[in-house]
């Protein structure tokens, strides 16, 4: 079992109020994924779950009992960290086998764990050398096999793939799922990175300046964003605000489209512009429109779309794909 | 024959002195290095600063002062006051070397640890140790060679008793006149076991003093 419960969970730096309050629950199971920009305090907020740094104020539950004095080695959560932080003095053997010794197993279950864990993980011909003989993507696996031996109550991982090539980032991504979907158990996953939060989450907690925006499924944050922040944090590339007159006719402050949620043509359509850049990739064409307004907007066509820079377009919102925001950026 | 049991009495004495002194310096500075390194605060940097300039200092401007505290305490001519005076005017390095080194620690190994159910006592025993030992064994090596050429104080703490290889080599600068070949010799003969200990832990040395700059 792993249930995370949160409750008012204040954290302050001396004078610096980092997290104002926080509640939050996090099922057991649950896949959750806090995600904000750099500096919002998603990293934080895990210390503060995995003890490392004590609460300024408010409680905190695994499973019901209170472990906000706990320390961390009593939470029996696992941690990766973004440096991976392996031992650098142990094998990759040693390294995995370290919870399992501190929690004094027996030697024979010890290997026998470590086997299992380098099984899953690929990491059967590795297991006699030193993290500094290993490769990034080989190091972030050590990371992952020291954290699944103990069968913890919940992970936590702090931007583990941040150090990895684009190619490997895919990949890895997809095995972190693999992972949740072969063990079942509680995963707190930080980025920084959208597509991340989008891809592998059951649900996503958006955080800005230490407050909790928003908490939902990935689709929900998608169609249903509570504010412009929000709006404009989850979806790739970001969505499109316009102001002014074009707002006020959807009864807004402001208005958002989504790049894919634009018709577009060469001949009509509600917004006139001029194309800027147009990135052709096969499979989709960006473009960068200058609207007549002065907006500037991108918008995404599936598939060929054969315009280039200077040319004439026409966009039209798909209907009911028109986000309206009041003057707060409030959902309205 | 006369000559030859007083290098070994000196050579006795320079073992303990330097030894001493570096172990009695370890055993301040690892607990000063590592709160620097692990919990600093805004005086930290302050301090070290504060540290080092002492070594800025010229030694002869606090030579009366100790000599008389000595004198008082009688531990002229002591080897254990010798050993004191030494890990005191060592400690700013020792522990300038020693921070710099646990400052290399990375913390999230240390939390690592901690996420991994280890207490203080097995993460001390277990990850921070053997990842310090480099730096410790080459700062206690550095220190060992700077106590061992040591030649203000000894020369004027010490009289015979617990004179060191340094005080042994002077003996040969006398009112009398310069005894080269003796001098020559008796250098020779000083300066040889540290030649040899510094040989054979060259490698800890340089790796030790190069910590860091190459990972
Ligand atoms: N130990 C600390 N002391 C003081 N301020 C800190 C400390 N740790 C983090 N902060 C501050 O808290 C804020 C949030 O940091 P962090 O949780 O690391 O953000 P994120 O992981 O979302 O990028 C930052 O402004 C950071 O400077
Ligand atoms: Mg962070």
């Amino acid at each position: 079992m792993g249930r995370i419960t949160l409750e008012n969970v204040r954290k302050a730096f001396g004078d610096v109020e980092v997290i104002p309050g926080v509640d939050l629950t996090i099922e057991d199971g649950e896949f959750a994924v806090f995600v904000g920009p750099s500096g919002c305090g998603k990293s934080t907020l895990l210390r503060l779950i995995a003890g490392l740094e004590d609460v300024t104020s408010g409680r905190i539950l695994i499973d019901g009992q209170d472990v906000t004095a706990a320390p961390p080695a009593r939470r029996r959560l696992a941690m990766v960290f973004q440096s991976y932080a392996l031992y650098p003095h142990m094998s990759v053997r040693k390294n995995i086998a370290f919870p399992l010794k501190m929690a004094k197993m027996p030697e024979a279950e010890q290997q026998r764990r470590v086997a299992k864990a380098a099984r899953i993980l690929n990491l059967d011909s590795y297991l006699d050398r030193r993290p500094g003989q290993l490769s990034g993507g080989q190091r972030q696996r050590v990371a992952i096999g020291r954290a699944i031996v103990r069968e913890p109550e919940a992970f936590l991982f702090d931007e583990p793939l941040s150090n990895l090539d684009a190619a490997l980032r895919v990949n890895m991504r997809v095995e972190i799922s693999q992972l949740h979907n072969n063990l079942k158990t509680t995963m707190v996953y930080v980025t920084h990175d959208q597509v991340e939060a989008m891809t592998m989450a059951d649900k996503i907690v958006v955080l800005r300046a230490g407050r909790v925006e928003q908490v939902g499924s990935p689709l929900a944050l998608y169609n249903k964003p509570a504010n412009k922040f929000v709006a404009g944090f989850i979806g790739s590339p970001n969505m499109n605000f316009i102001d002014g007159e074009a707002a006020a006719r959807h009864g807004a402050h402001s208005i958002g489209v989504r790049p894919e949620h634009w018709r577009l043509s060469t001949t009509e359509g509600a917004f006139a512009g001029q194309v800027g850049v147009a990135e052709h990739l096969g499979s989709d064409t960006f473009l960068h429109v200058d609207l007549d307004g002065g907006a500037h907007v991108i918008a995404r066509a599936s598939g060929e779309f054969p315009v280039s820079h200077g040319d004439r377009i026409w966009l039209t919102p798909q209907d009911d794909r028109v986000y309206r925001f009041d003057k707060q950026g409030l959902a309205a | 024959m006369q000559e030859r049991s007083n290098y070994f009495r000196h050579f006795m004495n320079s073992v303990v002195i330097s030894i001493g002194s570096t172990l009695l310096g370890l055993l301040v500075a690892v607990p000063a290095a590592w709160s620097m390194a692990f919990q600093p605060t805004r005086r930290t940097k302050d301090l070290l600063m504060w540290m080092l300039s002492t070594k800025m200092m010229p030694a002869v401007g606090v030579l009366i002062p100790i000599y008389i505290l000595f004198q008082r305490a009688g531990l002229l001519d002591n080897r254990f006051g010798v050993m004191v005076v030494l890990m005191l005017m060592n400690l700013p390095i020792i522990v300038w070397m020693l921070y710099t080194y646990f400052r290399e620690i990375p913390g999230e190994i240390l939390e690592a640890a901690r996420m991994d159910g280890a207490g203080l006592w097995n993460e001390i025993r277990h990850v921070l140790t053997p990842m310090a030992v480099p730096g410790i064994a080459s700062t206690m090596l550095l220190n060992i060679i700077l106590a061992w050429n040591e030649a203000f104080w000894t020369l004027n703490l010490t009289a015979s008793k617990a004179a060191p290889l340094t005080a042994f080599i002077a003996s040969y600068s006398s009112p009398e006149g310069l005894f080269y070949a003796k001098l020559s010799a008796a250098s020779t003969m000083a300066i040889a076991p540290i030649l040899v200990m510094g040989w054979f832990s060259q490698k800890q040395l340089v790796r030790g003093l190069t910590f860091g700059a190459v990972k």
